[in-house]
């Protein structure tokens, strides 16, 4: 049997190939490569769900939509800033919620312990509704989940969080000098290559261990960033078309 | 902190500052579902105001079936594919995506390097780009696609695996890190 069509191999990204296939990707290194490429891809893709956006309106702007389709009740005693609430004022805002989200991840890692253990019960629980609800911690009764799935899951976009503050607050520093050699970033670059091969041989060996591919996908974003960086320093005539 | 169904209620009663919290919580990751599908920065601006207000309007019919982000985000995919198609960018889901598996040195995007699957989306035709979006990133299926496309879940699976297939390539240095003598991968012409 010949190699399998590239849009067939997509399609076993996440579905099931037929006893012909099946034979043939056990004996073809580079289908089976193929595949596993794309299932990379699709845990990229999922990650993406995760991203954050600041909003892309301003309050005010809505808040005069809204009043004049009578969404938006004004009330005496109420101000239509709506910002200085004692008991029900405005949560944090969406940047302050990226910083929540990396106090979290700080005390996130030891949930990685349930790892294995979580796999199976994110299979059995998923579309279910809660049933237990789980502190966080003994002492925090502000933060809550319902299952381990979505602790992982909050994790997960805590850690996403993370890179992209990581990522902002690179882009905003004013005191470390910054280093302008593209030399530099390739060599970061090829630092991060080798730690990438390294994590991505342990997701070989530990395919399902959640903390193995997070490390690895956690490298991948810093590669991401890296590559971003250099990129913007290389001379205007200059176009990065590989690495 | 305030329970949603709380928060849910001042809000279809008009108060400014439940509606106000709900929007400050949400918007994040609202919002990030509006520009991903938009693709254009200025577009998602003007369609995001527009999916609020219609969250905002159907409020009253959120039952509390799911959970309100669940909820919102329905209502945000399907009122940003509206808008997209009134600015004629899915008048017609495209079907070639000048997918070569042979060829694959001599592709046009050769020399294109992506830093995320966002930015390497935007080189998919509009209709292959909104199905992967719609299928591998908000997790929709493709009798879902199908109907808020208009097209069959066979034309939806179609367009996916074609998408797929062109953003392996593009996002090689992602997901792929064998030596470069390894990537080559040639397939049967179909």
């Amino acid at each position: 049997m010949s190699h399998l069509h590239p849009e067939r191999l997509a399609a076993l990204a996440d579905g099931e190939p037929t006893a012909a296939e099946a034979t043939h990707l056990s004996s073809c290194s580079s289908c089976a490569h193929e595949i596993a490429a794309h299932r990379r891809l699709l845990m990229l893709a999922w990650q993406e769900r995760e991203t954050l956006s600041a909003p892309l309106a301003t309050w005010s702007t809505l808040a005069e939509s809204l009043r004049s389709e009578g969404l938006l009740r004004d009330k005496a005693g109420v101000s239509h800033g709506g910002g200085s609430g004692r008991c029900v004022g405005p949560r944090s805002p969406w940047w302050l919620q990226v910083a929540a989200a990396v106090v979290l991840l700080a005390g996130g890692f030891g949930i990685g312990r349930l790892a294995p253990a979580v796999m199976g019960e994110q299979t059995a629980s998923a579309g279910q509704p809660a049933e237990n609800t789980r502190l966080a911690s003994n002492t925090d009764t502000t933060v809550t989940f319902h299952s381990t799935a979505e602790a992982i899951s909050v994790l997960q976009r805590a850690e996403r969080d993370y890179r992209m503050a990581m990522m902002y607050l690179a882009g905003q520093d004013t005191i470390t000098p910054v280093a302008d050699d593209p030399a530099i970033y390739r060599a970061r670059l090829a630092a991060l290559d080798e730690m990438a091969g390294v994590a991505l041989d342990a997701v070989h060996q530990a395919p399902q261990d959640p903390m193995m591919n997070r490390y690895y996908l956690t490298t991948l974003g810093a590669r991401d960033a890296t590559l971003r960086q250099l990129g913007e320093r290389l001379p205007e005539n200059v176009q990065l078309v590989g690495f | 902190m305030e329970s949603d169904q709380l928060l849910i209620r001042r809000a279809i009663d008009g108060d400014e500052r439940a509606l106000r919290q709900l929007w400050s919580q949400y918007a994040p990751r609202i919002d990030a579902v509006v520009k991903r599908l938009a693709g254009d920065p200025d577009l998602a601006a003007d369609i995001a105001q527009d999916v609020w207000i219609q969250i905002f309007r159907a409020l009253k019919t959120y039952r509390g079936d799911a959970q309100f982000a669940t909820w919102a985000h329905r209502i945000a995919v399907n009122r940003t594919l509206n808008a997209l198609r009134k600015v004629r960018r899915l008048a017609k889901v495209e079907i070639d995506i000048e997918e070569d598996s042979v060829s694959v040195e001599m592709d046009s995007d050769r020399s294109f390097v992506a830093a995320s699957i966002e930015e390497a989306a935007k080189k998919l035709p509009d209709g292959a780009r909104t199905v992967f979006l719609l299928h591998d990133v908000e997790g929709y299926t493709h009798e879902d696609i199908a109907k808020e496309l208009g097209i069959t879940p066979g034309a939806s699976k179609s367009q996916l695996f074609k998408a797929r297939a062109k953003l392996r390539r593009l996002l090689a240095h992602l997901v792929d890190h064998l030596p470069a003598t390894s990537r080559a991968h040639v397939a049967p012409a179909s």
